[in-house]
């Protein structure tokens, strides 16, 4: 059911919430997650919760911004925010981005092709404020009237006047953090323009002036891995111990020895993994040990934080830690004089490190970085390690990460691996660059504050689940255990998220991995199955 | 109107019209060279496979150097500028309209370098079969375009204000230039039926204005239409109708720029780096500059 | 910050109830927390958990891998599942005092 919102709405009624999400709005899914009934009630903010915090969206807190003390304090902020429009569009202060964020504001033709590319639009029902254009022209208007010369009066006369006050301006905020920075309507727009864009944008200004951000993005994100090498809060000596202890584990329920080697001076590749897969999904760490032994490359670790762990939620809400982040890791590589930098499976990784941030890397930092599909593909196919291909005779299915595959167009080299070694193998639709983003895109898979899983569960993931469960539609029941191929951490974690949920494990037997654990699964060399369909 | 009147508006508007769009582009360019943000597919790539793959699956890419392919770009350009590809895919019930009304705008400027051609021929005097044939095309290429672009345009006003999706986005300058490309439309198509012979007239009046001929006339229809399409040639370059040109910029220099580093990218990158951050947040480290902010020391750690 | 009473201390806590302060942990929190869950009594089993994870926190500054916490306490994920309703990560480390893992975890 199509829900539509003017524009102007954004700045009135403060308190009140904007829209509502019911779940019988929302585009319904294949059975047995048809029945709204039978799915557990949406989470929402607890009365003490809606004293403390802003709720004036959706019913969902992504960010738990708290209300403002008084007027005093609102009014600081948006004189804030409109010291941060005219900063944004300065060479001095955001020349990493300006010509791509000038030329997407200046030229938006308002046709609203874009609306239909995005997943959380559609799959809200089509409900106008999570359409791309909705935010994106809210802040193109601001910036009319704000900082552009006689704009109050223009925007007046033009009928595109929006009221930048503290409904508009918390709204905003909120808003930022609604999109999955897939670039599906990037993809689409005829102009080239680029809606996710202007949001990351958004999102920049609210961080770097207002100093406004997730606190899982920022304060226990980007800094507390400058401060002790990760994200997840994991020092150097913890990463270390947590290896040997799968090093040791895994050797003993395999049968042969497993070794991860760190710090190896002059090796050919730094393997920069997302650390949170040694605590949530050890399995993949250990298949690159794995293979990287097996295939007999000379590869190792960095135990110099950040060395270890290769996100970097710069990417997703500014310019100063992506930049300080990913200097670190090349500096790291550098010290350690590998011969090349190998992202694991972490999509947004592959974006900030090989493209993105190839431009801060100037000098002797700009160090060769090599996806992971390449990578593995040049290790099932270069002959060192045997496969039995009826170990993985499983349904199993691709997701495609946004930031390998849509923005880096690293299509066939999985694709290759999983039609050899997984006989099972079948598409989603669309599949490739226009696969649908898992719904933890953009930073959005590691914001849980206040009742927001609901929201990625229910909202930006439900396109996802519904092409999975459409992909395993010939066996959809849980006596059919079901893989989905999923080479990206944030995605994992979403799509855990999305089955715990569902219980999709119970009803429908379907559970998430990576790639690398499907190859492991096929060496002939590894006796006992690998993939552990128990441990969901 | 008579005297040199036709020849002093046409001139100056032209004049301003490309001082402006020169204007406009040179910005554009004079913008810093930014981080990369491209996009796949990269149309340009010889190595394209046809799912959008990219040079990226060769995992030697960083040792080698990627010729682009003119003719994926050019046929990509055709696709989208000739067929709306993308509106056609992804926005199907504004195709017909927004192609319409497109086609309309390509045609009446075809139709005016035919008039320019024509007025060429009349000043050499020659081939006066080849000018027959030339006016009669020109004629069929002014009206079809005259009636394309009434039906797009009068369409696209009409679908903004009833397509619920789109009415919310609808503002005064969006309906003003749609009104004012229509006025050109149909006051084009009044001109043309109240005008004898519209081929033979406009390839005239293009003679007359090129030969600085104070005798230059026209009749009152197309007084109109020329005033109204000259006004909208003043106006074009102050908005983003601009689109037709900076669609270039907003391919070539974000979407399909993924340039490596080079020595003169990297020697614009370093004095953009020196340039100082004076934003607000305090972990952004307001007053040092940008190289100092990302290459700024903490404590080393190795072992817990 | 949000603030929960529990065992007669009012304690800081995040959106999602865990204590923001751990050096303020009690045995008494544990129960308190186990009560909010269902769990009347915290027995050798809980405690053999709980202390594990809380002393690998206090020496390691994060939750310990779950596979180690299987591996240490010698109960298997099911186990560990009848022990803390919302399983080790949401249960046991909020009892234990622990923070909230955060990063890609």
């Amino acid at each position: 059911m199509k829900k539509h919102h003017r524009l102007n709405d954004i700045s009135k009624n403060a308190t009140n919430q904007l829209d509502e999400i019911n779940l019988d709005e929302l585009i319904p899914l294949p059975p047995p997650y048809d029945k709204t009934d039978e799915l557990p009630a949406v989470k929402t903010l607890t009365d003490e919760q809606k004293q403390r915090l802003v709720d004036n969206l959706d019913g969902f807190s992504a960010l738990a911004l708290p209300q403002p003390k008084d007027k005093e304090e609102e009014k600081k902020y948006i004189k804030q925010f409109i010291s941060g429009l005219n900063k944004l569009l300065s060479k001095q202060n955001n020349w990493t981005f300006l010509q791509p964020l000038l030329l997407s504001l200046e030229y938006c033709a308002h046709c609203q092709t874009c609306s239909d590319a995005c997943p959380v639009y559609i799959a809200s029902g089509k409900n106008d404020i999570y359409r791309p254009t909705y935010r994106s022209e809210i802040f193109r208007r601001l910036i009319d009237k704000y900082t552009k010369r006689g704009g109050k009066i223009m925007t007046k006369l033009k009928g595109t006047d929006i009221d930048l006050n503290w409904a508009t301006l918390s709204r905003l905020y909120e808003l930022a953090y609604r999109c999955n920075l897939c670039r599906r309507c990037a993809q689409t727009c005829p102009l080239a323009l680029d809606n996710a864009l202007i949001i990351r944008e958004l999102r920049k200004l609210f961080s770097q002036e207002l100093g406004w951000a997730p606190h899982e993005l920022h304060e226990k994100g980007t800094v507390l891995q400058l401060e002790v090498g990760s994200p997840t809060g994991m020092k150097p000596a913890v990463a270390i111990d947590n290896l040997k202890f799968l090093d040791e584990d895994f050797s003993e329920s395999l049968g042969f020895k497993i070794e991860t080697p760190w710090d190896k001076e002059g090796a050919d590749i730094l393997l920069l993994h997302s650390a949170g897969d040694i605590l949530s999904f050890p399995e993949s760490v250990m298949a690159f040990t794995i293979l990287c032994n097996a295939a007999g490359i000379n590869w190792t670790l960095s135990s110099d934080g950040p060395g270890y762990d290769g996100v970097n939620y710069g990417l997703f809400y500014d310019d100063v830690q992506l930049a300080k982040i990913a200097v670190r890791h090349a500096q790291i590589a550098k010290k350690l004089k590998v011969k090349k930098i190998v992202i694991g499976e972490c999509g947004h990784e592959h974006k900030a490190l090989i493209t993105v941030a190839d431009r801060l890397l100037t000098g002797d930092l700009n160090i060769p970085r090599q996806d992971v599909m390449t990578f593995l593909e040049g290790i099932v196919f270069g002959g060192k390690i045997k496969f039995d291909l009826s170990k993985n005779n499983f349904p199993v299915t691709l997701h495609d990460p946004c930031n390998i595959v849509r923005n880096l167009g690293i299509v066939e080299p999985q694709r290759r691996i999983l039609r050899y070694l997984c006989p099972q193998f079948r598409e989603m639709t669309p599949h490739g660059v226009d696969n649908y983003c898992c719904g933890g895109g953009g930073g959005l898979s590691v914001i849980s504050g206040v009742n927001f899983t609901d929201w990625k569960v229910n909202v930006s993931g439900r396109m996802k689940l519904k092409q999975i469960l459409e992909a395993f539609a010939d066996e959809p029941g849980p006596g059919a255990k079901k893989y989905v191929a999923a080479p990206c951490l944030n995605c994992k974690l979403q799509l855990r998220d999305i089955f715990k949920y569902y219980r999709a494990w119970e009803k429908s037997g379907i559970m998430c991995g990576g790639i690398a654990e499907l190859i492991v699964n096929a060496m002939v060399d590894i006796k006992k199955p690998y993939i552990n369909w128990n441990d969901v | 109107m008579s005297g040199y009147f036709w020849h002093v508006f046409i001139i100056s508007i032209f004049f301003v019209f490309l001082a402006v769009m020169v204007y406009r582009i040179v910005a554009i360019l004079r913008m810093p060279v930014h981080l990369r943000w491209e996009l796949a597919p990269l149309p340009h790539k010889k190595e394209k496979k046809k799912d959008g793959g990219s040079h990226f699956e060769q995992y030697t890419y960083s040792e080698k150097t990627h010729p682009k392919s003119l003719v994926a770009i050019i046929v990509f350009m055709a696709e989208e500028i000739l067929l709306f590809k993308g509106v056609w895919k992804n926005n199907r019930t504004l195709w017909p309209f927004s192609l319409a009304m497109h086609y309309g705008i390509y045609l009446v400027v075809l139709s005016l370098v035919f008039h320019f051609v024509n007025a060429m021929l009349l000043i050499s005097g020659e081939s006066a079969s080849a000018l027959d044939s030339l006016q009669a095309v020109a004629a069929v290429i002014a009206l079809a375009g005259y009636i394309l672009g009434t039906a797009g345009g009068v369409g696209l006003i009409l679908k903004r204000m009833l397509d619920a999706d789109l009415r919310n986005f609808g503002s005064f300058p969006v309906y003003f230039r749609l009104v004012f490309l229509a006025a050109i439309f149909i006051s084009g198509i009044i001109a043309w039926f109240y005008t004898g012979n519209f081929a033979l007239t406009m390839s005239v009046f293009t003679h007359d204005l090129f030969t600085l001929n104070t005798a230059i006339t026209t009749n009152m229809p197309l007084t109109v239409h020329l005033i109204i399409l000259l006004l909208f040639v003043l106006y074009l370059p102050f908005t983003d109708m601009t689109h037709f040109i900076t669609k270039y910029f907003t391919y070539h220099a974000v979407r399909w720029n993924d340039e490596p580093m080079n020595q003169k990218m990297a020697a614009g990158l370093d004095r953009l780096k020196s340039q100082t951050s004076t934003w607000s947040a305090a972990y952004t480290n307001p007053g040092k500059t940008w190289s100092q902010i990302a290459t700024e020391k903490h404590k080393d750690e190795k072992t817990s | 910050m949000a603030k929960i009473e529990l065992a007669g201390l009012m304690l800081e806590v995040d959106e999602h109830g865990y204590m923001q302060e751990p050096d303020k942990w009690t045995e008494d929190i544990a129960r308190a927390y186990g009560l909010k869950e269902g769990v009347t009594e915290l027995t050798p089993d809980h405690w053999k958990a709980l202390n594990y994870l809380r002393s690998y926190y206090l020496a390691n500054g994060i939750c310990p891998m779950i596979r180690r916490l299987i591996k240490e306490t010698g109960f298997t994920l099911k186990q560990l599942y009848d022990l803390f309703p919302e399983g080790p990560a949401n249960s046991a480390c909020k009892w234990a005092g622990v923070p909230k893992a955060t990063g890609c975890v």
